[in-house]
């Protein structure tokens, strides 16, 4: 069970090579397979991600939400995508056709690109990146240049309005967001995720940065436009922000991109202070998907308790708070590494 | 320095949070408002002018549709017009019930007030918890008048329905209940820092502007004024119970929640009082069959609604319909000091402010 | 500390968590409904005394009523009465003012229906109060009290003319309303043969042509089935409003539940007397087959439909003592048993709601 994945990876390997391909070839087309592995566990996992959000809500509302599809409504989900599928097209005629068409497509291209990294088990990284958590934080940002072309390509003032706060928001957010993470990269001396998951097979990092966690946690809420900061979509106020103008499978995209977002996240959360795929019993593989789902699990009872900050309290949170504590927290980290060094010797 | 261009925003007509058909047109400077606008009629649906082809008992359930949240406040308070125009009285028992349905009615109107604020700044959990609360007010309106929502349970002269026995119960656990609902709602909804950032300090109204507007109810006992018609115009048996007027210091969105809250409070003590004190004997007084107050009359009846003040100014031409029917909506005058205390604010606090201003835009369109 | 506010609020949404859901499963589970809940407006045709003064006080115009004069009695009787519920704003006015409790409120809340006609409800006089024979000279009689003052000479001139432009040139007219010629010779034939059917027609043709052409296509279809005396046919046109349209007459209905069976009855209606298919024939039967068992073993086959042994019982005797509901529950049992429950259990609770009005509670 544990190599289970990795065991069929090189069983496949061995078996395109067997057929007569270069090794380069059989790597290639084994790097296509996890691909589209990785982007069928995504939807399917969105899929699920949706109806378990709506649940939890409702539950949390003393409702039961949907429980009409399928065993405890487990089918809605798909019952509402076959919907946005079948729904037709619009795009308004002032808009920038190209950018609005793109849009959608760049934000869940980003997305997916996140999965790279994370090593989703023992030896199960798509790519053992030794500058994995730099290239998680930067493909990461990219997102912002999705939801500011469709604010932008929408031509219309709410779009608009929620592009520019994601901007603002989101370069807000990316230094604390690194920052916090400075921590545990100090610790390890590593930047490659697989090197950090193995650094915490004594100690997870939660215990040994509190405060970065915290910091990260709350920035990484912002990076995910959710609420309560979820100032791009801001339903109340923009109306849908930098999406409304968009419907049926393009808003869908959108849709489907911010909760592959919020897994690529919290799987990186468990990956940097939960000890990553270690676990006792279970296989790894599994033991990362129970983490990274408890992870997801708070961000949506942060979202259904809170109200939204406001747009000056969440850049002022940031700069003013957010930003000097991680900073603290490195200059702490970095003290905290030398005298633990200097006990040893 | 960059040149920045000034842009209008509308949020209305059609908008998440604008309570219905309200239209705000914001001229903006990025996230920060400029001036502020409020256009208002698309809930217009001629009350005023219906009244004056029904016959007084025929519009009761009109009048309850104006503030269909708080529905049997603004019926009373159009009974009580036709009652002094005509000189009809009302039993003792039949007053103590309208006090009680109409505290009812401003306890409901209050929790969707806590409720939809709590969802205009998107906790939506919140409304949720409010509106849980709110049904089982709606549940006595069904067991007193039968219909839960536009109950239209006044009548001239009394009230339709006696109470039911089973009403009795209901109201008392509800009573018990609702310190806990209201410890929910300061747990969930006012002691959150998020929830108080965004509204103490926002949309300030000071008590000069607030008068020179004509701002009434709530939202005036929020800027500091303890002005309540319960005690300031007495109507209703009000003198009989204790009870305390809500006040609030400081005028902004936050002060403007802990009145209506404080309120709840009080009003689950009138209506406790009311219980007690309330005498058995006759819900409807003497009423003649067609009724045809002398030509020329004229009265104007206020009372304190949910939103404020609510008056009813009813002219007489001898026949058995009014020749004019005036409602003095308080969500239609408290809807205009909007852009005064939105001004210099940002978008997000327009929208904090027309959920604590809590209009019901049938009653100030009309 | 900043941030306990923001925990005491997790906490609590945490708590409500795994409490109880609070909501109902609507279809599944039926709303509890207090006893003086207002679903529908119905009417109980025997109470009324047609005195008018619902109508006066409902604000929205949504009651009808028109009356004739009973010959021997002299006084105003009921000939039709409906209730415009897309109008109502369900506030008691005319439950209150009625002084027979004519009218009440059922508890019956799910009123959408898909088109505006099917909204309306339309009660008859049981055909028992029509006296025989004189139906074609009681339309003169009749004494309308509409509920608007609307009617005014110039609509009735109008029908006037109408009137005399059908008797003079039929085929032209009726052409524009009936599609083959064949249709507009018989027509034109039950027109002159009926001043009943002419002066509803003339009406018609002047307020709705297209229902002029619905209900003149019903009574050509009927003159050409069995060819009925037009007296009979006459009472088509009024009920081809509404809900109860194509409803041949509502002779099948007993007296005492025909308010009800007219709430549920919707479109269809006993089968045509004559001119009977093979299948109809074949459903005859088995409806007489059912009548049978249902006098020899009531109690085995109400249950079915009936959830207490109580309703049962009521049911049994009510069914016993009329052949009409009889007859009628025998039918609806063969055709839609779902129906056939609903029926019955609106006809135990008139039954039972008419004992508890004569034990003296006021409701």
């Amino acid at each position: 069970m544990e190599n289970l994945f990795v065991n069929l990876a090189r069983a496949l390997s061995v078996w395109l090579q067997h057929l007569g391909l270069s090794p380069f070839g059989s790597d290639l087309l084994l790097l296509v397979l996890q691909w589209t592995a990785i982007i069928l566990i995504i939807t399917l996992n969105v899929l699920i991600l949706v109806w378990l959000e709506r649940k939890i809500s409702g539950f949390m509302q003393e409702r039961l939400g949907p429980n009409r599809l399928g065993p405890f409504g487990c089918f809605q989900t798909i019952a509402d995508t076959l919907k946005l599928l079948t729904k037709e097209d619009i795009i308004p005629s002032q808009t920038d056709r190209l950018i609005f068409k793109t849009a959608p497509m760049f934000f869940i291209i980003v997305s997916v690109l996140l999965y790279a990294v994370i090593p989703m088990g023992r030896d199960m990284a798509v790519v053992d990146l030794n500058v994995g958590l730099f290239y998680f934080i930067s493909v990461g940002s990219l997102t912002t240049i999705a939801i500011l072309m469709a604010g932008w390509a929408s031509n219309n003032k709410w779009s608009l309005l929620g592009a520019m706060r994601s901007v603002a928001q989101m370069i807000s957010y990316e230094i604390p967001l690194a920052f916090s993470l400075l921590g545990v990269v100090m610790i390890t001396g590593s930047l490659n995720l697989s090197a950090i998951v193995a650094a915490q097979s004594h100690i997870w990092f939660i215990i040994l940065q509190p405060v970065a966690f915290v910091t990260f946690f709350i920035a990484a809420t912002a990076e995910l436009n959710r609420g309560p900061f979820d100032m791009p979509e801001a339903e109340q106020e923009l109306t849908a922000g930098a999406f409304t103008e968009y419907s049926g499978m393009r808003w869908a995209l959108f849709f489907l991109a911010e909760y592959t977002n919020l897994a690529a996240v919290s799987a990186l959360a468990a990956t940097l202070f939960f000890g990553g795929w270690q676990g006792p019993l279970l296989p790894s593989w599994i033991w990362i998907i129970i983490k990274t789902y408890l992870i997801m699990l708070v961000f949506m009872w942060l979202k259904w308790t809170f109200p939204r900050i406001r747009m000056d309290h969440l850049m002022s949170l940031s700069w003013k708070v957010l930003i000097p504590v991680s900073l603290l927290n490195i200059l702490v980290t970095g003290v905290g590494i030398e005298i633990f060094k200097g006990m040893r010797w | 320095m960059f040149k920045t261009d000034r842009y209008i925003i509308n949020i209305g007509p059609q908008h998440p949070s604008t309570h219905g058909g309200l239209h705000v047109e914001a001229v903006m400077d990025g996230e920060e408002v400029v001036d502020v606008m409020v256009h208002l009629g698309y809930v217009h649906r001629s009350v005023e002018k219906i009244a004056e082809s029904r016959t007084y008992p025929q519009f009761i359930p009109y009048a309850a549709r104006l503030d269909y949240m708080a529905t049997n406040l603004p019926a009373w308070g159009y009974v009580g017009a036709v009652e002094k125009l005509t000189g009809v009285a009302v039993p003792e028992r039949a007053q103590y019930i309208r006090v009680i349905m109409g505290e009812l009615s401003r306890i409901a109107s209050h929790m969707m007030f806590v409720g939809s604020l709590a969802i205009d700044l998107a906790a939506t959990t919140g409304l949720l918890y409010c509106l849980r609360d709110r049904e089982r007010i709606m549940d006595m309106f069904e067991m007193t008048s039968g219909q839960r929502l536009l109950s239209a349970y006044m009548r001239i002269g009394g009230v339709s329905h006696d109470l039911p026995e089973e009403f009795f119960p209901a109201i008392r656990s509800f009573l018990a209940d609702v310190p806990r609902m209201l410890d929910e709602y300061n747990g969930l909804i006012t002691g959150n820092e998020i929830l108080q950032a965004r509204c103490s300090g926002i949309g300030v109204l000071d008590p000069e502007t607030a008068i020179a507007y004509g701002v009434t109810g709530p939202n005036l006992r929020a800027s500091g004024i303890g002005y309540d018609l319960r005690r300031a115009d007495l109507y209703g048996f009000y003198d009989r119970f204790d009870f305390e007027v809500a006040v609030a210091q400081k005028g902004d969105c936050l002060a403007r929640l802990l009145v209506r809250l404080e309120e709840i409070q009080q009003s689950a003590k009138i209506i406790g009082q009311a219980l007690e004190q309330m005498p058995e004997g006759e819900i409807l007084g003497k009423v003649p069959k067609v009724l045809k107050p002398e030509k020329g009359r004229e009265v104007y009846h206020r009372i304190e609604s949910a939103k404020g003040e609510l008056g009813y100014y009813l002219v007489s031409d001898g026949t058995e319909k009014p020749a004019r029917l005036h409602v003095r909506a308080p969500s239609f005058i408290n809807l205009m000091v909007l852009p005064v205390i939105s001004r210099g604010g940002k978008l997000q606090d327009i929208i904090a402010n027309i959920a604590t201003l809590d209009p019901v835009l049938g009653e100030s369109d009309r | 500390m900043i941030g306990k506010g923001l925990l005491k609020g997790l906490g609590i949404t945490a708590k409500h968590a795994f409490e109880r859901e609070i909501t109902q499963q609507y279809p599944e589970e039926r709303p509890f409904l207090q006893d003086r809940f207002r679903g529908s407006l119905a009417y109980d045709y025997p109470k009324c005394i047609a005195c008018g003064l619902c109508i006066k006080a409902c604000p929205n115009n949504v009651l009808t009523l028109e009356t004739y004069k009973d010959e021997d009695t002299k006084k105003k009787k009921v000939d039709s009465y409906s209730i415009d519920l897309q109008y109502c704003l369900f506030c008691n006015l005319c439950v209150e003012i009625c002084p027979t409790d004519t009218l009440y409120f059922t508890h019956e809340f799910e009123l959408t229906t898909d088109n505006r006609e099917g909204i309306k409800k339309i009660y008859h006089r049981p055909p028992e109060l029509v006296p025989a024979g004189k139906t074609a000279a009681e339309p003169k009689q009749a004494e309308k009290t509409p509920s608007t003052s609307e009617t005014g000479d110039k609509r009735l001139k109008q029908v006037e003319a109408m009137k005399t432009a059908l008797l003079k040139t039929p085929a032209k007219i009726l052409g524009k309303i009936l599609p083959t010629e064949e249709d507009v010779a018989i027509m034109s034939e039950l027109m002159q043969g009926d001043d009943k059917i002419l002066a509803k027609l003339a009406q018609l043709m002047i307020e709705d042509r297209d229902k002029a052409a619905r209900v003149a296509a019903a009574w050509v279809k009927k003159g050409r089935v069995s060819g009925p005396p037009p007296g009979e046919v006459a009472p088509v046109a009024v009920a081809a409003q509404g809900r109860v349209a194509e409803r041949p007459s509502p002779g099948e209905i007993p007296p005492a539940a025909a308010s009800v069976a007219e709430e549920e009855e919707g479109g269809t209606g006993p089968p045509a007397p004559t001119g009977l298919s093979e299948a109809e024939v074949k459903r005859l039967k088995q409806v007489e087959a059912m009548k049978t068992a249902l006098l020899k073993t009531p109690a085995k086959i109400l249950a079915k439909i009936l959830p207490a042994e109580k309703d049962v019982a009521i049911m049994s005797e009510l069914m016993q003592g009329d052949d009409k509901i009889l007859a009628k529950l025998a039918q609806l049992m063969i055709e839609d048993r779902d129906k056939a429950a609903r029926v019955a259990a609106a006809w135990v609770a008139r039954e039972k709601k008419l004992h508890q009005g004569e034990g003296g509670k006021t409701p």
